[in-house]
């Protein structure tokens, strides 16, 4: 059922991003939401905001836990999707597409990210532990 | 479902609305004294009043009594059964405490009195001090911290202290797996950051797990002995020694010492600071989530640093003195919930020194024996020997419609509460059980039979059902957020 | 050999049988897992078993020199105030419902505490005239200092802290011991007059200040200027976060909300809480809606259960350690919840006239006190000018550490020497008259100083 879609990039911490030359739009994958179960609400950062890879950019939380959300590469913030933050519950529809988090300014190309295949290996193990 | 039916389902439970709802101008509870003085209008005094009188309810005294009388209908409590919730140790209360605690001859001393008046209070604290000593074989004490959270953040605060002292900052705390979730807050409101050690697959830490995290930067390691997993951590004395080798200390989580009340001692082994939880061990009553008490017990090495004020003895008389330049200073008003002190003084003196060894060796016995009774129908994990708690999961159940979260919810259903769930963390979908020394067998029987009959009827969807209100939805309570109540005014 | 007690239900015979159920002949063989060099073989020290005859002996014994025994009577507040209590608040704690139960966890078992807590909440935002309120912090105290904790949360950049001089000295305490491993610099905001300086706060305050505290009515009974201090820190960028140990104030003084508090803490110990050496007491904590997911402590939140029916629920507990374990917004856990129901009871059996009644009693005992104090020559008030609720201090010709002795020789501890705060401060005395105190109690106190003092 779930759709890893071939031309974004993953993190083992369940965000993707679309790279078009500089600019990246970041999301999180319909896998980790599942894990997470009904989210109630998002913290995402200023407009400006600077960030490494691998650096926590905000907060998504569910009923049951808080999860942090990492950069999958480094950049500027240059857009936040303030619908969603508005009606967190969204993000379970579609949150490869309309449901993306932040649009970012890209430092350099990222690197060490996962394919869509590369990341439903990824996802099965972890489902299998 | 014969035992189902054999519970009775006839409770008298009657539906009670928010008090405003019931309020009526001109309604009274209480009289006040009347005024033998000059009336004074507030408007006179002030520059400025208060705008508008606070919504309080308007009830008259037996509507106030109904009121919260019905509102307790809809409670579990330890009083009318087995509340198996694993390291809280949920066990019988006795009224005497209550009694005595709530008498005037305590409850009305204020902390300021001359001190000739509160000679009895200084003696009662310094009685369970020495008692407090007694049980950790452990130097120095301090009655302040107001819960295990407090106590823990108290010790932590010590352990900091202890290291500036020695002209270093060591920036991290060593926790285990199996910790409860107030070690790392605590550590984090102390300043510290924290490495989580794997404990092995006995459900221990190995000196070889602490020797590769072990350097220089190690304020302390902080592990609940026995664990969470009801099993004492045997390398404990091991651990002590190479921590203290490298000068970092040993904190031990006092939340599980039920299980070795007068058969083993944190003190003997090397800890230098542990804190109780009276509302556990102590039998102080949990009232709903407090008010606890968290005291702590310290090696030398740490007395130097114990909140003020402190207990001393001078000539016939107890006094209070905080003239400790290397103090961590106070972390309470007052000195700590001395109501809670006297519910465990008590306690500790109706028992005596052998009962409270029996205490441990009871609430022993009877996990012992929750074990021995679901060993064969819940999958055990770790098969190290039990002490005060067992810990299960959902394993053997994985083919069935039934996961932790259901067996809990259904036991619900048979009036009882559930044990604890997904705690500890080290174990998935744990199912953790304490049923404590003050359950006959005849309960733990009714809390097994339960568990077997919901084992073996998996299919029934929608628990629990039988009580006053169904599954409540807390995605629902999570994102409208209704803190308050809605006036209509 | 286990020794049998009234606490244990398992009798000799059971015990034999559970035993042999786990397999084993002995306790001794259930404790296998405890390695032998860390095994206590000793009694503990705590003496031999007693009788509950033997224990209320023994507590009447010790207590034959307290307050109570004397039938002492008292003008001691300063935190902690001796107001009265409906029988029937001590009587509803006593159920075992309330009194035997865990936290509520689990909501389909606990709905009376959950429905208590959603009534303390709304009743405390109420008179507090803020958002939200939580469900409970151990003392005015810690309420306080996770205040400040929460302050650095919002304000991450700035490093100082603001304080009055005019705080309780022991709250300042435990503020400075929370503080002093996480990098923030207090400085105190100096007084005037018995309140907070406004001239100072304004040269005191800049960018770089978190947040400032303002205790009202503060450690010498004085009715602070919330408004304009409120001002003053807002005009910087800093938080204003309010103290009230005295929270029976609230019935008449503008409500912390109304003059601009972000955070506003308290002690609960005020509604009917018995005195009990100093605790328990429950601390008091609210703030604004837009700060909520910062806030510490437990929070009880309205929704419904599978049948549509109104019910309660512990909410945002995704903030709290046990699941954010070291990011969490306190390490918080165990609170006050029963002391909590107590406030909650009281507040509700002293209803919303009482409320307001018993604040003018305290306020009309005490101006009657000033008078009758002064009026012996022996005493002046301190801070004439200002305007307080029930509590003053009065500079006495002598010492009033030797007056308070006298005093209690005779069974009246007549206020509290500030002496035991600041030792340069030999003459003044604090003094606190609740709606307890009668004419008559008001003139053996003013009879006393020109006896003694």
């Amino acid at each position: 059922m779930n759709n890893y879609p071939k031309e974004l990039h993953y993190t083992k911490e369940h965000e993707w991003i679309r790279v078009d030359g500089t600019d990246g739009v970041v999301g999180i994958t319909s896998f980790a939401i599942e894990q997470l179960g009904d989210v109630v609400h998002l913290e995402l950062p200023k407009v400006g905001s600077k960030f490494k890879a691998g650096e926590s950019f905000g907060t998504i939380e569910s009923t049951k836990t808080v999860s942090d959300l990492y950069m999958p590469a480094a950049g500027t913030v240059t857009e936040v999707n303030t619908s969603l933050t508005q009606a967190p519950e969204d993000i379970a529809q579609d949150p490869h597409g309309k449901n993306w988090l932040i649009k970012v300014s890209l430092e350099g190309t990222p690197g060490n990210l996962m394919t869509s295949d590369q990341y439903m290996k990824y996802i099965a193990e972890e489902a299998n532990h | 479902m014969d035992f189902l039916k054999k519970s009775t389902g006839h409770a008298v439970v009657l539906e009670e609305p928010p008090s405003f709802e019931n309020s009526r101008p001109g309604a009274v509870g209480t009289d006040l004294p009347s005024l033998d003085v000059p009336r004074i209008d507030p408007q006179k005094i002030y520059k400025k009043t208060r705008s508008k009188k606070a919504r309080l309810p308007e009830l008259s005294e037996p509507e106030v009594m109904r009121h919260f009388t019905r509102m307790s209908t809809w409670n579990y409590a330890i009083d009318l059964g087995i509340y198996p919730l694993g390291s809280c140790t949920m066990k019988y209360n006795p009224r005497l405490n209550e009694e005595i605690a709530r008498s005037g001859e305590l409850s009305e001393a204020h902390p300021y009195d001359p001190i000739a008046w509160s000679q009895g209070h200084l003696r009662v604290m310094w009685e369970l001090t020495e008692d407090l000593k007694g049980v950790t074989g452990m130097p120095g004490v301090s009655l302040q911290p107001a819960a295990g959270a407090h106590g823990e953040l108290t010790g932590l605060m010590l352990v900091a202290a202890y290291h500036k002292a020695k002209g270093r900052q060591r920036k991290t705390i060593l926790t285990a797996d199996t910790a409860h979730g107030t070690n790392p807050a605590s550590a984090a409101l102390a300043g510290f950051q924290i490495v989580q050690i794997a404990t092995g697959e006995d459900g221990v830490i190995h000196p070889e797990a602490l020797a590769a995290v072990l350097n220089d930067d190690i304020a302390a390691l902080m592990t609940t002995n026995p664990n969470t997993l009801g099993i004492f951590e045997k390398n404990i004395q091991t651990i002590a020694d190479m921590l203290h080798e490298r000068d970092a200390l040993l904190y031990i989580d006092g939340a599980n010492l039920n299980a070795v009340l007068g058969l083993s001692r944190p003190g003997d082994f090397g800890a230098d600071v542990i804190q109780f939880n009276l509302h556990k061990t102590f039998s102080t009553p949990h009232g709903g989530g407090g008010p606890g008490s968290g005291p702590i017990a310290v090696s030398e090495r740490l007395v130097p640093f114990l909140p003020i004020p402190r207990l001393e003895k001078k000539g016939e008389q107890i006094v209070l003195v905080d003239d400790t330049p290397q103090s961590i200073g106070r972390v309470k008003a007052f000195y700590g919930n001395y109501g809670m002190f006297i519910r465990a003084w008590c306690y500790i003196r109706a028992l005596g020194g052998e009962g409270l060894r029996a205490v441990s060796e009871n609430a022993i016995l009877n996990a012992n024996y929750m074990r021995s009774q679901l060993k064969d129908v819940l999958n055990l994990p770790i098969n190290a020997p039990t002490l005060h708690e067992v810990v299960f999961n959902d394993r053997n159940q994985r083919e069935t419609n039934l996961d932790t979260t259901k067996i809990a919810k259904r036991l619900i259903d048979y009036g009882m509460h559930p044990m604890t769930v997904h705690f500890p963390l080290c174990v998935k979908s744990a199912i953790m059980i304490e049923p404590t020394e003050t359950e006959s067998r005849s309960e733990m029987d009714r809390f097994v039979n339960a568990v077997k009959e919901i084992l073996s009827t998996p299919n029934v969807e929608q628990a629990p059902t039988r009580v006053f209100r169904e599954r409540v939805d807390e995605t629902k309570a999570a994102r409208e957020l209704r803190l308050t109540y809605r006036f209509k005014d | 050999m286990t020794v049998q007690h009234r606490f244990l239900p398992t009798t000799p015979a059971d015990r034999a049988d559970l035993l042999k159920a786990c397999g084993a002949n002995s306790i001794e063989d259930l404790l296998i897992g405890i390695p032998a060099n860390v095994r206590f073989n000793g009694v503990l020290p705590s003496g031999p078993a007693q009788s509950e005859l033997e224990i209320r002996r023994r507590i009447r014994t010790l207590m034959k020199d307290g307050r109570y025994a004397k039938n002492a009577l008292s003008f001691i507040g300063a935190g902690i105030y001796d107001h009265m209590c409906p029988s029937a608040v001590n009587q509803l704690t006593l159920r075992g419902e309330f009194l035997t139960s865990y936290t509520p966890y689990q909501p389909e078992l606990s709905q009376g505490t959950l429905q208590a807590l959603f009534e303390f909440q709304t009743m405390v935002a109420e008179l507090f005239g803020m958002e939200v309120s939580n469900a409970s912090h151990y003392d005015g105290s810690t309420s306080l200092a996770e205040a400040a904790l929460m302050a650095m949360r919002l304000n991450k950049d700035k490093k100082r802290l603001l304080v009055s001089s005019s705080v309780h000295p022991e709250y300042v305490q435990v503020l400075k011991t929370y503080l002093a491993n996480l990098g923030v610099e207090i400085s105190f905001v100096p007084l005037e007059e018995g309140v907070t300086s406004l001239n100072s706060l304004k040269s005191l305050v800049t960018d770089e200040v978190m947040a400032v505290i303002i205790q009202s009515p503060n450690f010498y009974g004085c009715v602070e200027d919330l408004e304009s201090l409120a001002a003053a820190a807002k005009a910087k960028g800093a938080l204003f976060i309010v103290s009230t140990p005295e929270t029976l104030s609230l019935a008449v003084l503008p409500s912390p909300g109304d003059c601009g508090a972000d955070i506003a803490t308290g002690e609960g110990q005020s509604f009917g809480v018995p005195q009990s050496f100093g605790g328990p007491f429950v601390g008091l904590f609210t703030s604004k809606m837009e700060f909520v997911r910062q806030m510490p402590g437990r929070l009880c939140g309205e929704t419904v259960d599978a049948q549509g029916r109104r019910s309660y629920t512990l909410t945002l507990s995704t903030r709290e350690q046990h699941i954010r374990r070291d990011k969490a917004t306190s390490n918080i856990c165990t609170n006050q919840n029963l002391i909590a129901l107590w406030a909650t009871i009281w507040l509700t059996m002293i209803g919303k006239e009482g409320f307001h009644e018993l604040a003018v009693q305290n306020l009309s005992k005490t101006e009657y006190a000033k008078e009758a104090l002064v009026a012996t020559g022996k005493a002046k008030l301190r801070f004439a000018k200002q305007s307080t609720f029930n509590e003053f201090v009065v500079d006495l010709k002598g010492s009033a550490q030797d007056f308070f002795e006298k005093a209690a020789a005779r069974g009246v501890a007549p206020g509290v020497a500030l002496s035991r705060f600041d030792g340069k401060d030999t003459t003044g005395l604090l003094v606190c008259v609740t709606e307890k105190k009668s004419r008559e109690d008001i003139d053996t106190l003013a009879q006393l100083l020109r006896e003694l003092a």
